[in-house]
């Protein structure tokens, strides 16, 4: 700041305050900005009056500017001034005025009052002995080298407990200068016999950074999505140096300014979005969103927050960067990275409902054809080691007509219509519809006992668990029209058709609600054994009436591991002719099994047939 | 419930089996002899042994960098045309017609999916024999027939793609030919080229519309009738690629047009360079 004076008289302007005359000079100014600033500096006498009777201070005594500004501001505020001018500005000005520099301790000498000694400053450090000394103190060594911005921190933190600390940095700077002509700390830790760190090399850089991920680990870590990378936190705890080297290299004033993720990327393509999410643009996304749709795997959002890898939840955090920085959907951001339009990926709206109807044909295809092929009558299939899925012997299967009744008039109804049961009450619960009603064969329990069915499939365990309280155990009761009975319901079955490990998952659950578990590996087993039953004499012929179009009956059981093991997959747009076919044929099937399993009830059962063992078995 | 269409057809059925997949799809296989094709066939037998030869009529007014764009060889050209059950990429190709030269001759080969599971095969099939070809041509494949079956392929996750450098469409040159001598409007269809270029008109086909309703009519009802009325004329339609193909390339009044690809081909690429920049 530059000071001109252009008029050094008293006084240009006189002003009347309180009834006394005050004399001020008016000094200009310049400010950096090319602004002129009048500033009306005031005469001594003011300035002493203000000290020393409305501040309280006394000659000689011992005051830091910054006291001085804080006490004035004080009795200012409160309104114990006469004069408004803040004292602060009159002692830099009268600085000014004095010697033509800032240094507010030869104004507030040249009124009266003495320079405050506090501490240890540079001053106090004279010699490089006594900077040894504390470095030495703060656990510093000559023989390792000290980078300064923790010589820094360290001095700092320490000179807030212990003021003889203070100065020692600024000390280093002035010795730097001195000896080196750098006002710099590692020159100065130089100057006094000590090392300072000097600029990291680019090499040192690099190597460090692909030692601290190596090359196959990453690329294992891409190709594959197991395991995990170390992340740019830990790369910063276990090396500081570089950290801070890095981000030096990164400031506006550096030249060529290149980022972390931009060293990473150089390294490895799409390496830092794998270690933390950057804000700018992503462009590796695309490849990886493209790399999971071709390995078959679910990139929808509940799939990627639940996955026990740590690929898919860094890849879910990166697509709701993208969605934030690009202000569109998550639909549209994975459209736009990866080039997959969205029926290619995302569930077309009759998909879901299409899977269901699907895993639905198939238990009521094998529950039919239990009844069909026969294969408890005689026992083949219990004594071969095979566990039934549903209650042995069978008499009935119905299903079709369950659904079909609902839609029915209230007449209609009737005959199939499921009542609950609370107290005297009973109520009807018409929605609460199962898929699939079975009847067995049961002496000891009055001749037959009925049994519900719910199938379930899809990708997640809550696709499962919705059944969990659909039917609170005991209050339910079939009312048969044709018996003109109720008939309580014996027990609930739920036939899960998805990956093993979700069964494994919801398994406890569902048992604990009274289910009893059929499992995706149990129905595909069976439903395996059926179809090449079926494609054999007598049937074969029958089978072949009801889907001409097959060559044979195992596109039906790929089908069906489709629906349990893929069904993400199948739910797409780009499934839907292969859904539509695929369930019309299973609805030929079905019906045909119908018609045979009606013919077949018309025959009695083997008298051999151990009924009781069969009912005891292992489920 | 109705026919089969392998027992009214003459083809075969084919089985693909590669580490991940096995399945079946059917396959037709003719000599351009013994499809009835008319004028177009008379003149492709007219014309191919001079492309063999690399003798084509009027080519010689071609710069060799403008050549290069739209000259293959016979034997790393692949035609191709396909038929799905719509437009979306939600409805399959269930065939797939090809035409090659292959011991002085054009052959017509088609790939028939006979039913929505078949699809896979087929078009496993078609990738594993057109990595036999250096280019395909293709009448409107850039915005239809490449793109479905990329989209398709990836359904079954099959990282198949063909690159658009390596693609030929014929639809680009026909556009502006008949933008600039016929002065229509409205984008012309293969038949509607087959009678401007060559006279001939066939009026017993089955619409194109009409060939999806034929598909769901078999695989549902089990009415072959309609889609082998369809099948047995696709092979027509490929084979008359070939004729335009070599039309285009002998026709003085394509120079122009050929010219304006170029540049067309220039621009795309710069801008391509620009947005991948």
């Amino acid at each position: 700041m530059e000071i001109y004076i252009y008029d050094s008289c008293f006084p240009p302007v006189q002003r009347e305050k309180k009834g006394e005359r005050v004399n001020y000079k008016v000094i200009s100014y310049r400010r950096k900005s090319g602004k002129v600033v009048d500033f009306r500096l005031f005469s001594d006498e003011v300035l002493t009056h203000r000290l020393f009777n409305e501040l309280g201070l006394k000659p000689g005594q011992e005051i830091s500017p910054e006291e001085v500004k804080a006490l004035d501001n004080a009795k200012r505020a409160a309104g114990e001034t006469d004069l408004p001018f803040s004292m602060y500005g009159q002692l830099v000005h009268k600085a000014y005025d004095l010697n033509g520099s800032s240094k507010r301790y030869d104004a507030l000498e040249h009124l009266g009052l003495k320079r405050k000694t506090t501490g240890l400053t540079i001053a106090a450090i004279k010699t490089d002995k006594r900077a040894i000394e504390i470095l030495t103190s703060l656990g510093f060594s000559p023989d390792k080298k000290i980078s300064p911005k923790a010589l820094q921190n360290k001095a700092f933190a320490r000179a807030r407990i212990d003021r003889s600390y203070a100065g020692l940095i600024n000390y280093l700077k002035r010795r730097g200068n001195d000896v080196y002509g750098k006002q710099t700390i590692t020159k100065g830790l130089k100057a006094v016999g000590f090392q300072g760190k000097c600029k990291i090399p680019e090499t040192e850089i690099r190597k460090t950074i692909e030692s601290f991920w190596p090359k196959k680990e990453v690329r294992v870590f891409i190709e594959t999505r197991e395991g995990s990378l170390r992340t740019r936190a830990e790369f910063r705890k276990k090396h500081p140096d570089i950290a801070m080297a890095i981000k030096a290299r990164y400031l506006p004033t550096a030249i060529n300014p290149i980022s972390f993720g931009q060293r990473l990327d150089d390294y490895i393509p799409g390496l830092s979005q794998l270690i933390g999410v950057e804000r700018r643009g992503d462009p590796f996304i695309g490849r990886d969103i493209r790399n999971m749709f071709l390995a078959g795997e679910s990139f929808g959002k509940h799939a990627l927050t639940t996955s026990g890898r740590d690929f898919d939840r860094i890849l879910e955090n990166r697509i709701a960067c993208a969605q934030r920085k690009l202000g569109k959907s998550r639909q549209e951001v994975i459209s736009h990275y990866s080039g997959l339009h969205k029926t290619e990926y995302g569930n077309e709206a009759p998909g879901p409902n299409q899977v269901g109807r699907a895993a639905e044909l198939i238990v009521r295809s094998i529950a039919l054809g239990t009844l069909v092929i026969d294969p408890d009558r005689d026992g083949t299939i219990y004594k071969n080691g095979f566990h039934k899925i549903f209650n042995v012997p069978l008499t009935s299967v119905e299903g079709k007509r369950i659904k079909d009744e609902i839609t029915g008039t209230e007449e209609e109804r009737e005959d199939m219509r499921l009542y609950a049961c609370k107290g005297d009450t009973v109520f009807t619960d018409v929605w609460k519809v199962p898929d699939l009603r079975t009847r067995s064969r049961s002496p000891n329990a009055g001749g037959e006992r009925t049994f519900l069915t719910e199938v379930r499939a899809g990708m997640y365990e809550r696709n499962a668990l919705g059944i969990v309280g659909k039917y609170p155990e005991g209050i339910y009761v079939w009312w048969d029209k044709d018996a003109e009975k109720d008939t309580p319901i014996s027990g609930k079955i739920a036939a899960i058709l998805m990956r093993d490990r979700l069964v494994r998952n919801v398994r406890s659950q569902l048992e604990d609600d009274g289910y009893r578990v059929a499992s995706s590996e149990r129905i595909l087993c069976y439903l395996g054994i059926l179809l090449e039953h079926l494609e054999q004499s007598p049937f074969h012929e029958a089978v072949a009436e009801a889907v001409p179009r097959l060559d044979s009956l195992q596109p039906i059981l790929h089908y069906a591991e489709e629906v349990a093991v893929n069904s993400h997959i199948l739910m797409r747009g780009t499934h839907t002719a292969k859904r539509n076919w695929m369930n019309h044929n299973l609805k030929r099937l079905v019906t045909k099994l119908e018609e045979l399993a009606r013919e077949a009830s018309e025959s009695l059962w083997a008298a051999d047939s151990n009924v009781e063992e069969l009912e005891e078995a292992p489920f | 419930m109705g026919d089969r269409i392998e027992d009214r057809l003459d083809g075969k059925i084919y089985t693909f089996k590669d580490e991940t997949h096995e399945g079946n799809y059917y396959r037709l296989k003719k000599d351009i002899r013994e499809v009835d094709s008319g004028k177009i066939g008379r003149y492709i037998e007219r014309v191919l042994p001079a492309w063999q030869k690399g003798e084509l009529h009027n080519t010689q007014f071609l710069a060799p960098e403008l050549l290069k764009h739209v000259y293959f060889q016979p034997e790393e050209t692949l035609f191709i045309d396909t038929e799905t059950l719509g437009l979306a990429y939600k409805h399959p190709i269930f065939l797939i017609s090809m035409a090659y030269v292959e011991k002085n001759n054009v052959m017509s080969d088609i790939l028939l999916a006979r039913n929505p599971l078949e699809e896979e095969t087929m078009l496993r099939a078609f990738d594993d024999f057109a990595a036999n070809f250096k280019y395909l041509v293709s009448y409107n494949g850039s915005r239809f027939d490449n793109r479905r079956l990329t989209v398709r392929n990836r359904a079954y996750l099959i990282d198949w793609e063909w690159p658009d450098e390596r693609h030929l469409d014929l639809y680009q040159f026909i556009r502006a030919f008949f933008k600039k001598h016929l002065k229509e409007k409205k984008p012309p269809n293969l038949k509607g080229v087959e009678e401007v270029l060559f006279g001939q008109i066939r009026d017993a086909d089955l619409p194109s519309a009409e060939v999806p309703k034929a598909y769901n009519e078999y695989i549902y009802e089990g009415n072959p009738d309609r889609l082998i009325k369809a099948i047995r004329h696709t092979d027509i339609d490929v084979i008359s690629l070939v004729a335009i193909y070599l039309r285009i390339l002998q026709d003085p009044k394509f120079i122009p047009r050929i010219k304006e690809f170029k540049k067309r081909k220039k621009w795309k690429r710069r801008n391509e360079i620009l947005i991948a920049a």
